[in-house]
C-alpha cells in the first residue's frame, strides 16, 4: 500500500516540485495551499507524513501543527517543516512541536524523498 | 631713635633726682621732728622733776608738822628723804636744764632749800627736846611758811621758763611739720608730674613706633596680598564694609574689561556703568554674608553689556580686621559659562547618544529582520530554480538533448552559486553583528582535513592540478565548531584550486604549534598570487583577483574574509602571504586546541 503524504505550501511552484519528487518516490500525495485546507485533509486522509511550510497565508505552520497535535486522530502524524526560514532564531518554534523535523529550502531534489521517508516510523 | 633714648634717659634721671630729693628732705624733716620730740620730752622731764622736788618738800613739811604735833618719829620719813636727796635732785635739775635763764632760779633755790631744811631741822630738834613752846613759837613765827612760799615761787618761775621753752619747741615743731608737709607735697607732686610726663612720653613714643610697625607690616601684607591676588587666574575683588572696591586682581580687569581708575573706590554695584547692579549679588552681600562669614559656589547669571551673559560661581569671605572694626569682603569670581555650556552640551550629547544607541539597536533589529526576510524571500524562488533545474538535469521526467542539458546545468550551477552568496552574506552579517554562535565539539582534525581535501579532489583532477597533503601524524583533535572549520578549509582549498592554472600545484600542511596549544594549517598554491597593493583589499569582500584561469562565477569574493572572521571567532589568526602576481599564495591560519572564548 502506498504511503500517504500531505504537502502544505502556499507557493504553487514549491508545492508542485515537492509533490512530483514524492510521487516519483512512490507516495500518494495530497496538496493544500493553506493551513486550514491542510488540517481538513489531514483529518480526512490521516496521511503517514505531513510536509508543511512555516509561513502560510492563514496561520503559521507551527500553529497548524499544534492544532493537529491536539486532535487524537492526527496527533501522531510526523510533521516535516520545509521552510526558507533557515535562520537559527526561528528554530525553537519548530523544536517545540513533538515528532517533527526540519528541511531548509532550497531542497536537495536528489535526497528529498529519502529524507522525508526517514521521518516515517 | 637715639634722641628718644636720650629724652627717656634724662626724663628718668630727673624723676630719680626729684624722688631722691624728696627722700632726703623727708629724712631731714623726720630728724627735725625727732629732735623736737626729744626736746619736748626733755622739758617734760625737767618740769616733772621740779614738781617732784616741790611736792617732796611739801611732804617733808607736812611730816615735820605731824611730828611736831604727835612726836611720832614715823612722820619724819619724808623729811629725812628730802634732807638726804635734795642736793642731788637740785644738781640733777641743773644738769637737765639747758637754758641759762633757768639756772638763775636754781641758784636762788639752793640757799632757800638749805635754809628751809635748817628751819625744819631746828623745829624737829625743839620737839625732840619736848620744848613745845619753842616749837609753837618757831611755827608761829611764820618763817617756815615764808621760806616755803619763796621756794614755791622760785620753782614756779623755773617751771615757767621751762614751759615757755616747751612752748617755743612746740611752735618750732609745728612750723617744721608745716614745712615738711609742704616739702613732701611739693616733691610728691613734682615726682608725680615728672613720672606722668615720663609715662606720657613713653606712651606716645610706643604708639608712634607701633603705628610705624603696623604701617610697615600693613604695607608688606598689602603688597603680598596683591601679588597673590594678581597671580590667581580667576577674577578676585576685595571690598570694604561699605561695599566699595578696595582692590581687584589683574584678571578682574582683563575679564570684565574695566580700567583700574573706574574701579577702585567705586561701589561694587556701580562698576562698569552700573552693570554690576545684580539682585542676586545684592542678596549675597547684604543678606547672606552678614549672617554667614563664608559662602561658596553662589551661582549668579547676569547679562553684562560688555561681555555678554555670564554664569559665575561666587566664593565670598568676610574678614574681620584685627585693628579696628572694619570688615573686608573678598569675592572670588569663577566664570563657569563655558563649563556650563559644555555640561549642557555633554548632557545633550548624552541624550543624543542614548537616542542614537536606541536607534542603532532598532536599526540592528531592522537589519536582522531584513536579512532574515531577504534570506527567506530569496530562498523561496531559488527552491524552484534549483529544484526544477536539478529534476530536469536528472531527466526524471524524460530525456533532454545535449544543449538542453547543458543549459539546465548552467541554471542549476548559477542557482547554487546564488545560494552560496546568500549563505555567506548572512554569515558575514551574523559575525559582524556578533551573533554568530559556535557549536563546539572535539574535532578529529587529521580525518577532517583529509575528508575536505576529497571534496575538492574532483576539481583538482579536472584542472590537472597536483595536490600534496602533509598532515602531521600526531595532529591533535581541537575544540571547535565543525561546520565552521569545514567551511574555512573548504573555502581556502577551493580558492587555491580556482586561482591556480592547469598543471599547477596546490597543497595543505598541518601541525601542532606553540607547545601543543594550537594547530597551524597552511593552504598553498602556485597560482596567480596577490599583488602587494591588493593585499588589504582581499579581505574587504566581493574582491576577486582578476584571472584568466578562473571563471567569474566560480567565486563569491566572500570566502576569504568570512574564513578569516571564522578563524578569529575561534581565537585563531589568519594570514595571507604572496610574493606578488603569479608567484602563488600561501594562506596560514591557526586554531587553538582548547577553545578559550565565550560561546
Amino acid at each position: 500500500m502506498r504511503k500517504k503524504a500531505l504537502v502544505v505550501d502556499d507557493n504553487g511552484n514549491n508545492l508542485m516540485l515537492e509533490k512530483d519528487l514524492l510521487e516519483v518516490a512512490g507516495f500518494e500525495v495530497f496538496e493544500a495551499e493553506n493551513a486550514a485546507g491542510g488540517i481538513a485533509i489531514a483529518r480526512r486522509e490521516k496521511p503517514d507524513i505531513i510536509i508543511m511550510d512555516v509561513r502560510l497565508p492563514d496561520m503559521r505552520g507551527t500553529e497548524a501543527a499544534r492544532i493537529l497535535r491536539q486532535d487524537k486522530e492526527t496527533s501522531d502524524i510526523p510533521i516535516v517543516f520545509v521552510t526558507a526560514s533557515v535562520m537559527a532564531e526561528g528554530r525553537e518554534e519548530i523544536n517545540a512541536i513533538t515528532n517533527s523535523g526540519f528541511i531548509g529550502k532550497p531542497i536537495n531534489t536528489r535526497t528529498f524523498a529519502k529524507e522525508i521517508s526517514q521521518f516515517i516510523k | 631713635m637715639k634722641n628718644t633714648r636720650k629724652i627717656v634717659a634724662s626724663l628718668a634721671g630727673v624723676v630719680l633726682l626729684v624722688a631722691a630729693a624728696a627722700v632726703v628732705v623727708s629724712f631731714w624733716a623726720f630728724s627735725q621732728m625727732e629732735k623736737a620730740a626729744e626736746a619736748r620730752k626733755h622739758t617734760y622731764v625737767v618740769i616733772s622733776r621740779a614738781g617732784d622736788l616741790l611736792s617732796a618738800l611739801r611732804d617733808a613739811e607736812t611730816g615735820q608738822r605731824g611730828y611736831s604735833l604727835t612726836g611720832n618719829e614715823a612722820f619724819l620719813e619724808p623729811y629725812l628723804a628730802v634732807r638726804d636727796s635734795v642736793r642731788g635732785q637740785l644738781e640733777e635739775l641743773r644738769q637737765l636744764t639747758l637754758i641759762s635763764a633757768a639756772h638763775k632760779h636754781l641758784d636762788a633755790l639752793a640757799p632757800l632749800l638749805d635754809t628751809k631744811l635748817a628751819e625744819m631741822s631746828h623745829v624737829i630738834e625743839l620737839r625732840r627736846n619736848h620744848d613745845m613752846t619753842a616749837v609753837l613759837a618757831a611755827v608761829g613765827s611764820g618763817q617756815g611758811k615764808r621760806l616755803m612760799d619763796s621756794i614755791r615761787a622760785e620753782t614756779r618761775s623755773f617751771i615757767q621758763i621751762e614751759e615757755s621753752a616747751l612752748a617755743q619747741h612746740e611752735a618750732e615743731f609745728q612750723s617744721n611739720m608745716r614745712h615738711l608737709f609742704i616739702i613732701i607735697v611739693t616733691t610728691s607732686l613734682l615726682t608725680l608730674l615728672f613720672a606722668l610726663s615720663f609715662a606720657y612720653f613713653i606712651y606716645r613714643e610706643t604708639q608712634q613706633r607701633l603705628k610705624n610697625l603696623a604701617k610697615i607690616s600693613e604695607d608688606e601684607a598689602l603688597e603680598y596680598a596683591e601679588s597673590i591676588i594678581d597671580t590667581v587666574r580667576e577674577p578676585l575683588i576685595a571690598l570694604d564694609q561699605d561695599l566699595r572696591v578696595v582692590s581687584v586682581s589683574r584678571s578682574f580687569y582683563e575679564f570684565f574689561k574695566v580700567k583700574p581708575e573706574e574701579t577702585v573706590g567705586q561701589l561694587i554695584y556701580d562698576l562698569g556703568n552700573k552693570q554690576w547692579d545684580i539682585p542676586k549679588l545684592r542678596e549675597l552681600l547684604e543678606t547672606i554674608l552678614p549672617q554667614k562669614t563664608t559662602f561658596d559656589n553662589y551661582e549668579v547669571e547676569h547679562d553684562f553689556a560688555t561681555i555678554g551673559t555670564r554664569i559665575m560661581l561666587l566664593n565670598a569671605r568676610q574678614i574681620q580686621r584685627v585693628l579696628g572694626k572694619e570688615r573686608i569682603i573678598l569675592l572670588a569670581i569663577e566664570d563657569i559659562t563655558e563649563r556650563r555650556e559644555i555640561e549642557n552640551g555633554l548632557e545633550k550629547a548624552h541624550e543624543e547618544l542614548k537616542e542614537l544607541a536606541a536607534e542603532l539597536k532598532r536599526v540592528a533589529r531592522v537589519k536582522a529582520e531584513f536579512l532574515a526576510n531577504m534570506s527567506h524571500e530569496l530562498r523561496t524562488p531559488l527552491n524552484s530554480i534549483n529544484g526544477f533545474s536539478e529534476v530536469l538535469y536528472d531527466e526524471t521526467f524524460g530525456p533532454l538533448n545535449e544543449k538542453q542539458k547543458k543549459y539546465v546545468n548552467n541554471v542549476s550551477t548559477s542557482g547554487k552559486h546564488l545560494l552560496l552568496l546568500i549563505n555567506q552574506i548572512l554569515d558575514m552579517a551574523k559575525v559582524e553583528a556578533g551573533k554568530m554562535n559556535l557549536v563546539l565539539s572535539s574535532l578529529p582534525m587529521k580525518r577532517l582535513l583529509n575528508d575536505i581535501s576529497m571534496l575538492v579532489a574532483d576539481m583538482v583532477s579536472k584542472k590537472k592540478i597536483e595536490m600534496s597533503l602533509k598532515i602531521a601524524e600526531n595532529l591533535p583533535n581541537i575544540e571547535a565548531d565543525e561546520l565552521k572549520v569545514k567551511e574555512i578549509i573548504y573555502n581556502l582549498l577551493s580558492n587555491a584550486v580556482k586561482f591556480t592554472p592547469e598543471g599547477g600545484k596546490i597543497g595543505m600542511r598541518a601541525s601542532a604549534r606553540k607547545a601543543d596549544s594550537e594547530i597551524e594549517v597552511v593552504v598553498w598554491d602556485t597560482g596567480v598570487g596577490i599583488a602587494p597593493e591588493n593585499m588589504e583589499k582581499i579581505f574587504e569582500g566581493f574582491f576577486r583577483v582578476d584571472t584568466p584561469y578562473s571563471r567569474v562565477t566560480e567565486g563569491t569574493g566572500l570566502g576569504l574574509p568570512l574564513s578569516k572572521k571564522l578563524v578569529e571567532l575561534h581565537g585563531g589568526k589568519l594570514f595571507v602571504e604572496s610574493e606578488g602576481l603569479n608567484k602563488g599564495t600561501e594562506v596560514r591560519f591557526t586554531l587553538p586546541i582548547i577553545f578559550r572564548g565565550v560561546v
